[in-house]
């Protein structure tokens, strides 16, 4: 009786083991078929980010009698509307701005990710 | 006797266990991968992403040019208005396995640059976000393998 206490021990404990590895093979072997062979560059979106958003970002401050932080705000979530309607979360965040004699300096920082693929940009500088 | 029952019983159980694992393994292997179908598609897509990013950062050779549209031949095409400059470069640059139509959204206005009939099929689409004429400019890239017509 007691042996066959034993035995259905150890084979349920064999079969328990069992199942944890298929599962674990099944989910690791789905979740590498999600996203094998894809691409995550986002060197496109980041030189457009570079180029075009101190422009606006200076169209704004020049064009309009909000505060150089309201200005930056405002575009700021344009860009990032923009990109989330793309499918890319996009986040600004602004470290510190000066202005000197109608000449302006923004620090700023943003972030890009396509979900998988994550970058971080902190020490960005425009001054115009 | 008994022994011996109960080691044959551990090596049954043991025997099930591993043709169990041999069949799931061998199942999930031969299953296509989710991105067997969609390899093409994110080619596709950053194809369009680049090619708009070389046009965005090719400086005009025009010094004058240059400066007013910031370096950038796409801004200065599109600011003027140069759709067949820009169809041109297309044409040129993608494959001609490749067709595509071309729409740009800046404030209230959504115009076509490059129109061509949209399959029903599968189409990608590739953006590039930039600042033209005091604006934002959001250029929809539309692409597909196909025949590329007119």
């Amino acid at each position: 009786m007691r042996e066959n206490a034993q035995l259905l021990l150890v084979s349920g404990l064999l079969m328990s083991i069992t199942v944890i590895a298929v599962s674990t093979t099944i989910t690791h072997s789905v979740n590498m078929g999600q996203h094998q062979g894809e691409r995550h560059d986002l060197t496109p979106l980041i030189s457009s980010l570079e180029s075009h958003f101190p422009l606006a970002l200076q169209y704004e401050v020049e064009n309009t009698n909000a505060t150089s932080e309201d200005c930056f705000e405002t575009v700021s979530e344009d860009f990032e509307s923009l990109f989330l309607r793309r499918g890319y979360s996009l986040s600004f965040q602004l470290v510190s701005v000066t202005e000197n004699s109608g000449s302006y300096d923004f620090s700023y920082g943003f972030e890009v990710s396509d979900g998988t693929l994550s970058i971080l940009f902190s020490n960005q500088t425009v001054s115009f | 006797m008994k022994n011996t029952k109960g080691q044959m019983h551990v090596l049954e159980v043991l025997l099930v266990a591993t043709l169990f694992t041999s069949s799931i393994n061998v199942a999930v292997n031969i299953l296509p991968t989710s991105d067997a179908n969609n390899s093409e598609n994110n080619d596709l897509y950053f194809e369009g992403l680049e090619i708009l990013e070389m046009l965005d950062k090719w400086v005009p050779s025009n010094s004058s040019i240059a400066k007013t549209h910031h370096n950038s031949t796409l801004s200065w095409w599109l600011s003027t208005g140069n759709k067949s400059s820009i169809k041109q470069y297309l044409d040129s640059g993608l494959p001609t396995s490749i067709s595509y139509n071309l729409d740009a959204q800046h404030g209230d206005t959504v115009e076509n640059i490059v129109s061509r009939a949209i399959p029903s099929g599968s189409v990608v689409q590739s953006f590039r976000i930039l600042w033209v004429d005091n604006e934002i400019w959001d250029l929809s890239l539309k692409l597909w393998y196909g025949y590329r017509d007119g």
